[in-house]
């Protein structure tokens, strides 16, 4: 593969860069040589009927599996065949579609599970609760607390995660994968069963995390959030990438609206 | 406008080493943080004062007998790290107990080491046995259970083969008594604080881990190996130091076993032990260090309670007294009694009952819609 | 096979089979030879007293654990397991009873002698694999309960009573156990619930879990493994012949780690 020469050819400001990825289990192809670019201070949407390919998208750039074939450039450097934590620590966070939270942990314990790769203290030194690890301790509850206060969690920090609200939990995710401290941020339908009013407060959210200097990526199956949040949108339908515009492109785009039947996209 | 927070790490880190020292010296946070500990190491420290004389009318030689409290607590809280917190089930941890007794017996009895030298060797070797046997940790669920207890099942086997080295069923003998450098302890009382001490350290290392970032590390991964694989925990990684961090607890333990004993041979090593250790760690309570000892104490001393209860009563029905071999039956209905109504363990379900008021008592008869 | 019927519809792996087959022996020795009764009533009598034992555990253990963890399940039938080997032994305190054989006598044949009892244990192997094949194929309970072992949910939702099911399980196994037990009557005695688990979970596991059948072909390839290794043992490495105990779980450890993706099928990749 000719990695050096494309990897020569990233515009400038682009984060995350996928070329022609492809993976399938078994006979079924679910992504088809998708190709895409999200660039540094993007929101980007990923819109497609279900089962066009969006999460399993996401498990491929996270390293959860390994692509058949393509190549996904992050920051510059090739991060496939990495293993998922390295791939956290170099600056990509998830959240997932169906809440994977710790939920026998109180909240502050899950956003600092979230901080682990930016902590040191390992065994011995935790063992023996030497300086190091009790100032990252002092450090990782106080970091905790300013990341749920981002999502307004803060009030939060020692209920068992499992006992929180649907909503709050889909927050307390978004937290959790901000307290990696991610340069690209993965959210897989933050929306779903969410009421209107939490969905715009989670729009309100998106905004600060981008704020932040975050660059978001969605997956998103509401279209009043993903018209109103993102930038640009691609759409996969059946593992292909079938548009990828600006909201207004997509919104008139003639195949994407067959893609849905004509009913999805208000 | 969280941006200046973020570096909090480096912050942190510069702080003045008077502040360091501030944490450091705060008596009153220590002595809060550390109750249960403190408390413990009491009890223990004058238990002989109170025990001893309670021995001969209870017919329980109850210092003998918490000596080998003290060593399957060290094992058992091993385990519990690593079946509780990390959710990694282990039928095989006999081995490594086994292990770490032949190591020592063996570097002690026969080639003549001091056995302060010895029990380092065992802790040693049988980390080296965990680093090797560590793969089966790929393996999750009913696979890695009947995996480990085949790993156990093969070195109880290899344990009785190899004669040569390990004597066969024959065991090895004359195990010199726990020493320290220029002291020989010779008296059960000093066996019972040499052992509790290392026991204590251990208990307090082990807690001072599962509340840190690798405890939560650990945590995670149990309830979520996906999740925690995606926020950053090397998963797998993490498994494997915990495996081999509880394999070295067990041969520590099997170490200070082969010297409070003087004989071992193999079937002291068998699968039962295995599974006794497990039936400890779930009894006492999962993802609990204390739960560990409690359930260490409980099986240990069940086999004497119950030789001693006939005579308390007096009176012994004949065929009661001809098979003595109930102590099973009463084990076995412990066990099933505990995991049908408190599937999380004894201590778990007292704590529930205190804390919360509510019965630790779950009625799984009850029927729901849908299994 | 009966612990790979409680496996499959259960998802329970159980210790305590190895005591089902204990109870078929001890049983059929106390009424044939303490109470005298007639062999045959004596077999059919055993087998009804293991399969009400099944049955019992069933409802009193295993049902108010049906969702319990593996861990808490496993320990539990491991529970069960000490208990009934106690019980045994304060019932029957010798360590092996005879129970009288079938048939006394053995069969010459060219070349050959072989024990009448033998042909017993075959015959009996052969009948209850049919029987089992048959019941699991042709009725309507065998259906359900194959159903239950492949999706207990999706059984659930088309109307099999899934904790009956496993009810049913339970006395199949039982019995099945039981009937292993008489075919090794002469020779009844305690026998080591772990190791049997394992070797019955190796059987498993070699012929492919989910396969009731394929148990029966593991179970026949363990044995002939078993019965030749210590030959080849003593023969060509010149040590113990103790080493065999340890083949089922060797084969075991090398199954699992080697194909993990053909035999645990699922599992392997938790599902994101």
């Amino acid at each position: 593969m000719a990695a050096g020469a494309t990897a020569t050819s990233f515009s400038e400001g682009t984060l995350l860069c996928a070329r022609e990825i492809t993976k399938s289990f078994g006979g079924l192809t679910a992504v088809k040589a998708v190709s895409f670019e999200v660039h540094e201070g993007d929101i980007k949407a990923i819109i497609g009927p279900n089962g066009a390919g969006k999460t399993t998208l996401y498990d491929l750039l996270t390293g959860i599996y390994r692509p058949d074939s393509g190549a996904i450039y992050f920051g510059g450097k090739d991060i496939v065949g990495l293993p998922p934590h390295r791939i956290t620590a170099m600056g990509i966070a998830r959240t997932f579609q169906t809440v994977r939270l710790f939920p026998e942990m109180t909240v502050a314990e899950n956003v600092m599970v979230g901080m682990h790769h930016r902590t040191r203290a390992g065994f011995t030194t935790c063992a023996l609760k030497l300086p190091l690890s009790r100032r990252e301790e002092a450090w990782m509850k106080e970091e905790a607390l300013a990341t749920l206060d981002i999502v307004g969690l803060e009030m939060q920090g020692d209920s068992l995660a499992g006992s929180l609200p649907f909503g709050q939990q889909r927050l307390l995710e978004l937290a959790r994968a901000l307290a990696t401290k991610p340069r690209l941020l993965l959210l897989d339908e933050p929306a779903s069963g969410l009421n209107a009013y939490e969905t715009r407060e989670l729009g309100d959210i998106i905004y600060r995390v981008r704020d932040m200097g975050i660059t978001v990526v969605l997956v998103e199956h509401d279209m009043g959030l993903v018209m109103r949040v993102s930038e640009k949108v691609l759409v996969l339908d059946y593992g292909e990438t079938i548009a990828e515009g600006t909201p207004e492109e997509i919104r008139s785009d003639p195949r994407v609206i067959e893609a849905y039947l004509g009913s999805e996209v208000d | 406008m969280r941006h200046g927070r973020r570096e909090m790490g480096e912050d942190a880190a510069a702080k003045g080493p008077r502040a360091r020292a501030i944490e450091a010296f705060n008596l009153p946070l220590f002595l809060k943080r550390n109750a249960l500990l403190i408390a413990f190491s009491a009890f223990i420290m004058v238990m002989p004062a109170w025990a001893s004389p309670l021995s001969k009318p209870l017919g329980i030689p109850i210092i003998l007998t918490m000596r080998l409290v003290g060593v399957y607590a060290i094992v058992a809280v091993g385990l519990n790290l690593l079946m509780g917190y990390a959710g990694q089930v282990s039928l095989g941890h006999g081995a490594f107990f086994g292990i770490g007794a032949y190591t020592s017996a063996l570097l002690t009895a026969r080639a003549g080491l001091p056995v302060w030298v010895g029990i380092p060797c065992a802790v040693l070797v049988a980390l080296i046995f965990g680093v090797l046997l560590a793969p089966v940790l790929r393996l999750k669920g009913h696979y890695l259970a009947m995996a480990t207890l085949a790993m156990g099942i093969v070195i109880f086997v290899f344990m009785r083969e190899m004669t040569w080295l390990t004597g066969g069923n024959d065991g090895v003998r004359n195990i010199p008594d726990l020493a320290l450098p220029f002291l020989k302890v010779t008296t059960t009382q000093g066996e019972f604080y040499y052992v509790w001490v290392i026991a204590i350290v251990a208990l307090a290392l082990c807690s001072n881990l599962v509340n840190s970032r690798v405890g939560r590390a650990m945590r995670a991964l149990h309830q979520s190996e996906v999740a925690a694989e995606a926020m950053g925990v090397p998963v797998s990684s993490m498994k494997k130091r915990t495996f081999v961090l509880s394999a070295a607890l067990g041969g520590l333990a099997g170490a200070l076993f082969a010297h409070l004993q003087g004989f071992i041979d193999p079937n002291q090593f068998s699968i039962l032990l295995s599974i006794s250790l497990v039936t400890m760690v779930v009894i006492g309570g999962m993802e609990s260090v204390w739960g560990s000892v409690f359930g260490a104490g409980l099986i240990t001393f069940l086999p004497k309670l119950v030789e001693a209860l006939p005579r308390w009563l007096g009176d012994v029905p004949d065929w009661l007294e001809k098979y003595s071999n109930y102590e099973g039956m009463v084990l076995g209905v412990i066990i099933m009694l505990t995991m049908v109504f408190m599937p999380s363990g004894i201590t778990k379900g007292l704590v529930d009952l205190v804390r919360n008021r509510r019965s630790p008592f779950v009625n799984p008869f009850r029927r729901k819609a849908v299994d | 096979m009966g612990f790979n019927i409680i496996f499959n519809s259960t998802g329970i792996i159980n210790f305590a089979q190895g005591e089902f087959s204990m109870f078929g022996g001890l049983f059929a020795y106390t009424l044939a030879v303490s109470l005298s009764l007639p062999l045959y009533l004596a077999v059919l009598l055993a087998l009804v007293i293991t399969a009400l034992i099944g049955a019992f555990m069933e409802r009193l253990l295993i049902f108010p654990l049906r969702r319990a963890s593996v861990l808490v399940a496993i320990i539990a039938t491991i529970g069960a397991s000490i208990f009934y080997k106690s019980l045994g032994r304060i019932l029957w305190p010798k360590e092996a009873y005879k129970v009288p054989e079938f048939t006394p006598g053995n069969i010459s044949l060219p070349g050959a002698t072989i024990s009448r009892q033998s042909l017993w244990v075959f015959g009996l192997t052969v009948v209850s694999v049919t029987a089992v094949y048959l019941f699991l194929n042709h009725t309507r309970a065998g259906k359900a309960l194959r159903a239950c072992s492949v999706n207990r949910l999706a059984a659930s939702l088309v109307g099999i009573n899934v904790a009956r099911m496993s009810l049913y399980s339970f006395i199949l196994a039982a019995t099945l156990g039981g009937v292993a037990g008489l075919a090794n009557a002469p020779y009844a005695s305690y026998s080591i619930g772990l190791f049997l688990g394992v070797k019955g979970f190796t059987a498993a596991v070699v012929g492919g879990l989910g396969n009731t059948f394929g148990a029966v072909t593991g179970g026949i390839f363990l044995g002939l493994l078993e019965e030749l290794i210590p030959g080849f043992l003593t023969v060509v490495l010149g040590v113990s012949t103790g080493y065999k105990d340890a083949v089922a779980a060797v084969l075991l450890i090398a199954v699992l780690l080697s194909r993990p993706q053909g035999i645990l099928g699922r599992g392997v990749v938790e599902k994101v």
